[in-house]
């Protein structure tokens, strides 16, 4: 019975965090903006569509889209609905976090080259390329995590966090941009990706699932929305202290989810999108911030090297 | 010793064919290659379950001596991957081999294809250094003639020249590192080398270099690997997927065997061969992502995995050298489980490139696509093996992964700066490795079997025969069962990690402490939500009705097969990334002046190594040989006049000795 209240936790998540983001990006627009269940409705609108398929599609095209969405609740298992009471943890599981998120963005890629459309060729080749450079900081980041825990799971190494002051200190510092940083390329946001352009040359994710309609595309915006969530769970499990009493671990975590949602907002709407030849300089920045974070908490367990 | 009854099948099947029709003699030799893994399998079960030796000793005449064959644990485990891979190949050299048998003879291929099986197990069976070279030389032979099977075509032979020569370099280093040791130990047989790698001398170090840089030439491993791309695509398919699944491994064999005798390494040796690994699976990975040739594609990814074989080697080491018997332990089973899985996804990969060339007749990449349509269950095939490869969960690989994953974060609490060091280096390297070859084989199967022609075919094309098809079923089968269950399989690899480790094992998987039980009821968790989805949006489609139209194209009504994103534009923005590591993979002749003639493109992707460091020594070597020329005239008498000579110094040279 927790088990299946704890998923469907997971599963509302997202509607009111994107929500707040459009209310908010509209709040810097100047504009009201619609209502913050709007998402909610989106995808309910979507599953009352039909569909329109290209002619050119195989059987990768019509399960692309339900594998994406998939992987992607089956990696919330580990890091929701709040990152220390996941429903599943054993020891490794982010590989398993970060290889089934692999999962759904392989078949997604997939779908997009099914349509034999150049553009959903340009949007497969830029997500897989910046995924390359994300995936190997996260790594890093986790490893580093688990060096100054000494522990290897998710909940674990949260519950943990406050075994080295100086060190939970430097990972809240240089963690959480990192972690910020995933999130802006992993959840499709501006300056890395423009969810809200029009003009497909200059897109990343939008354009990859351009041929994607009715319950497919819900799938789609919904499983990249619930992916941006679970990175912000990351940040919040870095940034809340363990061993709180409950009812205020639960305020910080919604605390936030809603700073996050704020920031979010924010950075899409100040900052100018990033040329695309200059994207990979801006992720390569996850993984600088991860070597510096491994370095400094190298230093503080060993004691210098 | 029973297993040698099975090394008399192969080789008599071999013969026999040689006299038969060229329709029957791949009957023969797959039914030779069939018996010959019933009659091992008891002995294998035996040696695999209990971890006892089974030891025969055969008489040789001088200078060999008593020349042992043993099948310990580990050499158990290869010979099981050798027998199935020769027999898949078998099976599926029937269909492949069915097009060429009205255009020649077939006998050198179904003589030297079981004979390759053999010499292999021989291989890993001989305890005595002179019969181990020997198998090893046969063994490179049988190959070559594989190799070139197709020899009337100019770049195959050319592919087997360097093929040749690349062997014979490499076991040129193996002669000398066996003769070192024989010389300080004065025996031939190779358990010798305990003796020799007793005291870590500097001579016994540079043995293990030999042997490393020996055995690295046959596994693939950078910087020695510059024959693999090019004998992989010139090979018949069949013989590439033996070749890359388990030919290339009895490299890793050697370097398994020589390692057992070496005692603890030190923290150098064991940090060295570890980033070896890391840097062979980058540098494979990165070039195969260049390749425009699908099976050199394939070719460069085995660089990459005998990367991440040799990096769980490396882990392995590491754990030794920290004192870690979990580590070791993790690091060792996740090297032979890698190795088993490669074997599984990269011989399916290799034949489903050679079902699309049988219909195709091309192996590049950019002149395929929407095969999909066309031969459908190759390409579901190829795509659980692509799955496979890049370590997806629910698949074979990423149990494999896993476990050198969980090394890594072990040894991250290691109180040795080094150790941690190492293991983010491999936390990091891993992770980008496996991000990569999803790119890679992204790329491969979405080119090659998505999206719409890129070349109208004339014939029907269509899946190929149950003889080609049944092997990769087979083999995605046992990628499946062990993804879901490796409970099934890890006792496999229970006692030759026991006997590499020299650590008592009973239950591997519990040793591991990986709970196997609970991912496999996430997995559960994951297809269930995957069939929930996939039947959501069917009975969503029933309801609200689905159109069929041409894809989205902005409005423009170019051809569409030629406005697609091909191989090279879908790689190209991570290839920017590597800078030049990869030359001509930009050829360019740019327009030039106010009207300008002509411009061309294209992309001749070589390899780094190669056109760098191998190219520039073989034409430093030919300069240094040069001089010797004005004594090769091509006359016989003066030949002869050069033996004279030389018999003349020899007589000096005894007189002398005895004066």
């Amino acid at each position: 019975m927790k088990l299946i209240a704890f998923i469907l936790l997971i599963l509302i998540t997202p509607f009111p965090f994107i929500g707040l983001i459009e209310r908010f990006k509209s709040m810097w627009m100047g504009r009201k903006g619609p209502k913050i269940s709007q998402p909610f409705w989106d995808i309910l609108r979507l599953f009352r569509k039909g569909e329109v398929i290209s002619s050119v599609t195989s059987f990768v095209f019509s399960v692309g889209a339900s594998v994406y969405l998939a992987s992607v609740i089956t990696a919330a298992l580990f890091v929701a609905p709040h990152p220390v009471w996941s429903v599943a943890s054993f020891p490794g599981d982010f590989i398993l976090f970060a290889y089934l998120l692999g999962f759904g963005r392989f078949f997604l890629i997939l779908s997009a080259m099914d349509t034999g459309s150049s553009f959903e060729g340009m949007g497969a080749s830029r997500e897989i390329t910046f995924a390359t450079l994300v995936e190997p900081a996260f790594f890093v980041l986790l490893g580093t995590l688990a060096l100054l825990t000494g522990q290897t799971s998710f909940s674990t190494i949260f519950a943990h966090l406050n075994t080295q002051p100086e060190g939970v200190l430097f990972i809240k510092i240089i963690g959480v941009p990192a972690l910020f940083l995933m999130l802006l390329v992993e959840g499709s946001r501006g300056p890395v990706d423009d969810p809200a352009t029009h003009l497909e040359l200059t897109m990343i994710h939008e354009v990859m699932v351009l041929d994607h309609s009715g319950p497919n595309l819900a799938f789609v915006l919904y499983g990249s929305w619930l992916k941006m969530i679970l990175i912000m769970q990351l940040i919040a499990g870095i940034l809340i202290p363990p061993a709180l009493p409950l009812e205020i671990q639960i305020a910080c975590w919604a605390g936030v989810m809603f700073l996050g949602s704020f920031t979010t907002a924010l950075v899409e709407s100040l900052v100018a999108r990033v040329r695309m030849s200059h994207n990979p300089q801006l992720i390569f920045g996850m993984t600088a911030l991860a070597l510096m974070a491994f370095a400094s908490i190298l230093y503080f367990i060993h004691g210098g090297v | 010793m029973a297993i040698f009854s099975a090394l008399y099948l192969l080789f008599g099947a071999g013969l026999i064919s040689l006299f038969l029709r060229n329709s029957l003699k791949g009957i023969l030799v797959a039914a030779g290659s069939f018996l010959g893994i019933l009659v091992a399998i008891p002995s294998l079960y035996r040696v695999l379950s209990t971890g006892r030796e089974i030891t025969a000793t055969v008489h040789l005449a001088q200078p060999a001596g008593d020349a042992s064959f043993i099948m310990d644990p580990l050499a158990a485990f290869f010979i099981l991957l050798i027998l199935l891979g020769g027999f898949l190949a078998s099976i599926y050299s029937l269909g492949y081999m069915k097009p060429y048998a009205q255009k020649k003879s077939l006998s050198t291929y179904y003589f030297f294809l079981p004979f390759l099986t053999a010499c292999m197990m021989l291989v890993v069976l001989a305890r005595n250094s002179l019969v181990f070279l020997t198998a090893w030389e046969m063994m490179s032979a049988a190959s070559f003639f594989l190799v070139v099977f197709e020899d009337e075509k100019p770049e195959v032979r050319k592919a087997g020249m360097t093929y040749l020569v690349a062997m014979q370099a490499g076991a040129l280093l193996l002669i000398t590192a066996f003769a070192l040791a024989a010389l300080k130990t004065g025996t031939f047989d190779i358990a010798g080398l305990g003796v020799l790698f007793q005291d870590h001398s500097p001579l016994a170090i540079a043995v293990l270099i030999l042997f490393f840089l020996g055995f690295g030439v046959k596994a693939g491993l950078i910087p020695v690997h510059t024959w693999l791309p090019q004998a992989h695509p010139a090979a018949p398919s069949p013989v590439s997927a033996l070749m890359s699944g388990v030919m290339i491994k009895t490299g890793i064999y050697g370097i398994l065997r020589i390692l057992t005798f070496y005692g603890n390494p030190e923290p150098v040796l064991a940090f060295s061969i570890f980033c070896i690994g890391l840097i062979s699976g980058l540098y494979g990975v990165i070039h195969a992502i260049a390749q425009k040739d699908l099976k050199k594609l394939l070719a460069y990814s085995s660089i990459e995995n005998i990367g991440i074989i040799v990096m769980g080697i490396g882990l392995g080491l590491i754990g030794k050298a920290s004192e870690n018997p979990l580590i070791e332990i993790l690091g060792y089973s996740g090297a032979l489980f890698h190795m088993m899985n490669h074997f599984l996804f990269k011989s399916a990969l290799f034949y489903g490139a050679g079902s699309v060339y049988l219909g195709t007749h091309t192996r590049n990449m950019e002149k395929l696509g929407g095969l999909v349509h066309r031969m459908p269950l190759t390409a579901g095939l190829f795509l659980i093996a692509s799955m496979a490869i890049m370590g997806l969960p629910l698949l074979n690989g990423f149990m494999g992964e896993f476990i050198l994953y969980t090394g890594f974060f072990n040894e991250i609490h290691d109180a040795r700066t080094w150790a941690v060091i190492a293991s983010i280096l491999g936390l990091g390297g891993l992770s980008l490795i496996g991000i990569l070859v999803a790119l890679c084989f992204a790329k491969a199967f979405s080119i090659v079997f998505l999206g719409i022609p890129r070349t109208t075919f004339e014939e029907t094309i269509q899946d190929p025969p149950a003889t080609m098809l049944g092997p990769m079923i087979v083999l995605a089968i046992a990628m499946f069962v062990i993804g879901l269950i490796p409970q099934f399989i890890l006792p496999l690899l229970a006692q030759p990690v026991a006997g590499i480790t020299g650590i008592a094992i009973q239950d591997l998987s519990a040793m591991m402490q990986i709970p196997l039980p609970v991912i496999f009821r996430i997995l559960m968790i994951f297809s269930a939500s995957i069939l929930g989805l996939l039947s959501l949006r069917y009975a969503l489609r029933r309801r609200n009705g689905v159109q069929y139209f041409r894809t989205w194209d902005c409005g423009s009504r170019f051809s569409e097969s030629r406005i697609q994103y091909t191989g090279f534009s879908f790689a190209a923005p991570f290839l920017d990334l590597t800078g030049n590591l990869i030359p001509g993979k930009n050829a360019h002749v740019k327009p030039q002046g106010v009207f300008p003639k002509q411009a061309e493109w294209e992309s001749r992707p070589g390899d780094c190594i190669d056109a760098r460091m191998i190219q520039p020594a073989i034409r430093g070597i030919f300069l240094l040989l040069k001089p010797f020329k004005q004594i090769q005239t091509g006359k016989t008498r003066q030949y002869l006049l050069y033996g004279l000579i030389f018999l003349v110094l020899i007589l000096l040279f005894i007189f002398g000795m005895h004066v």
